[in-house]
């Protein structure tokens, strides 16, 4: 399994401090830092690798003018990152839009497994995973991806999805709930054993 | 459905300890009565992170991006610092402007002040000496005093002036001079101080009267190569004038006419133990001996 790599607060603030300066090296470190993330939300949300490269490319064109303003964050620019790619997708593919399943299909497995029974179990499961996600409604998919891809805190994910901490406690447990039941239920239909 | 809140709570908490590095199985082992709902729910949400793009393909896509970025930093904070030059340039021209008009206001507003040249008009006098009448006299005091004894005779062309002793000499004006000194040298109606020759009108009443070594005050025009003088002023003596005579109030075995009398309260200070009760216009000794707070010596 990967595990994200969190950005250091402590490093995030100095390094944010510089950007506030317009030290470009500073700003280029963040994109660096946050692009990945971005890019793989935005990738699944729209689709096409372009517009996700795009989209990622206005997020932060849109933080140095923010920073330029002084509107950018002094803390917590994860959040405030995720929230601007979120507010860019819904701009151009509207609320509803769900995840493509041909998107999905481009997932892959991260784990580097050279048993190749592992590696044929591990693709059946990335291949339901794809299947069950993309049968969620889109607000339980994006608090999905929010908390467990993107490791991000249920504080930040409110502020992102412009909820409140408890409603987005409880969309989480119904996402969650609701994709055992989708998984539970394929197994039922073909089971894999 | 109904949910119990604490099995919520549950939920959160184990998702948070497993996104900080904690296995399904520990997180789940802290809560036995819910396990059986957990385990499936957090081994359904962890599919998630296994399915990412590829690393390279989020690579290239980053480089391809990052000159656009570089770009836009540029441009942004490059216009912005312009913007702040500009900024402070307007200010410190702002400020400059300002200051330059304010100064110009006040310096016209120096200018626009009346300056104290008697006119033809009789100036009022606050001592009762203010035979600021219509007699044809024009009186110097010795020096400024805070009461103007001055008087004029209607045929002068100009009139001398008495400055009261706490102001200070006139600021100059354009075109206008303003000399104090003894006077070195008389020559006609040209007299010189500090070596500056200083025309007198022919028919001045006081030309008769200023002696060499006399403290004058002069407000002159500037000519191209002369020195016009347009009021005079006596300091260290008092001067009366009638017609064609004149009474000066430097010498005590000189005693002052008639007609000089009521300016000669200075003189009957220092050369008389006490003035003629006469001496004062009606007939009153008001105890203004002395106005003003000259030298008369």
């Amino acid at each position: 399994m990967i595990v994200l790599v969190l950005p250091d607060i402590t490093t995030d603030e100095e390094t944010l401090a510089r950007a506030r300066t317009g030290d470009e090296e500073a700003i280029v470190a963040i994109y660096h830092r946050y692009y990945d993330p971005i890019y793989q939300f935005c990738r699944l949300r729209v689709g096409d690798p372009l517009a996700a490269q795009d989209l990622t490319s206005e997020v932060f064109v849109r933080f140095i003018k923010a920073m330029k303003r002084e509107t950018a964050p002094r803390t917590s620019l994860r959040g405030w990152i995720f929230r601007v790619a979120r507010n860019l997708i819904y701009d151009h593919y509207g609320r509803e839009a769900e995840l493509p399943i041909d998107t999905i299909d481009q997932w892959l497995s991260s784990d580097i497994e050279t048993d190749p029974e592992v590696q044929a179990l591990q693709s059946i499961q990335v291949e339901r995973a794809r299947r069950a996600i993309s049968m969620l409604a889109p607000s339980q998919q994006e608090v999905l991806l929010l908390r467990f891809d993107q490791q991000l805190s249920l504080q930040e994910t409110a502020e992102i999805m412009g909820k409140q901490v408890n409603a987005i406690k409880a969309l989480q447990f119904r996402a969650v709930n609701t994709l055992r039941q989708i998984l539970r239920d394929m197994d039922v239909e073909e089971p894999t054993s | 459905m109904i949910v119990r809140d604490d099995l919520v709570d549950a939920l959160e908490i184990c998702i948070d300890r497993i996104n900080q590095g904690e296995s399904v199985q520990t997180v789940v082992a802290d809560y036995p009565v819910f396990a059986k709902q957990l385990r499936p729910m957090l081994e359904a949400g962890l599919l998630l992170p296994r399915s990412r793009f590829p690393a390279d393909v989020v690579s290239a896509a980053a480089t391809q991006g990052e000159a656009r970025i570089r770009a836009t930093v540029s441009d942004t904070f490059a216009a912005g610092t312009n913007w702040l030059a500009w900024g402070l340039a307007l200010l410190f021209i702002g400020a400059g402007v300002s200051l330059f008009i304010f100064i110009l206001i006040s310096n016209q507003q120096q200018s626009a002040a009346p300056p104290p040249v008697l006119t033809n008009t009789p100036t009022l006098t606050l001592a009762p000496t203010a035979s600021a009448t219509l007699s044809p006299t024009a009186t110097y005091s010795p020096t400024a005093t805070s009461t103007p004894t001055v008087t004029q005779t209607p045929t002068q062309s100009r009139l001398p002036q008495v400055l009261p002793a706490s102001e200070t000499p006139l600021p100059s004006r354009p075109g206008l001079t303003i000399i104090e000194g003894p006077v070195s040298q008389i020559n006609g109606n040209v007299i010189t101080i500090f070596d500056r020759e200083i025309t007198l009108a022919e028919d001045d009443p006081l030309l008769p009267a200023i002696q060499l070594q006399d403290i004058v005050r002069i407000e002159s025009a500037n000519k191209s190569d002369t020195i016009e003088a347009i009021s005079i002023t006596l300091i260290n003596v008092t001067v009366v004038v009638s017609g064609d005579q004149f009474w000066r109030s430097d010498n005590c075995n000189v005693p002052p006419p008639v007609w000089a009398q009521s300016q000669a309260n200075a003189w009957y200070a220092r050369c008389t133990p006490q003035r003629p009760a006469d001496a004062q216009p009606g007939g009153r000794n008001t105890g203004h001996d002395d106005d003003d707070d000259d030298d008369d010596d």
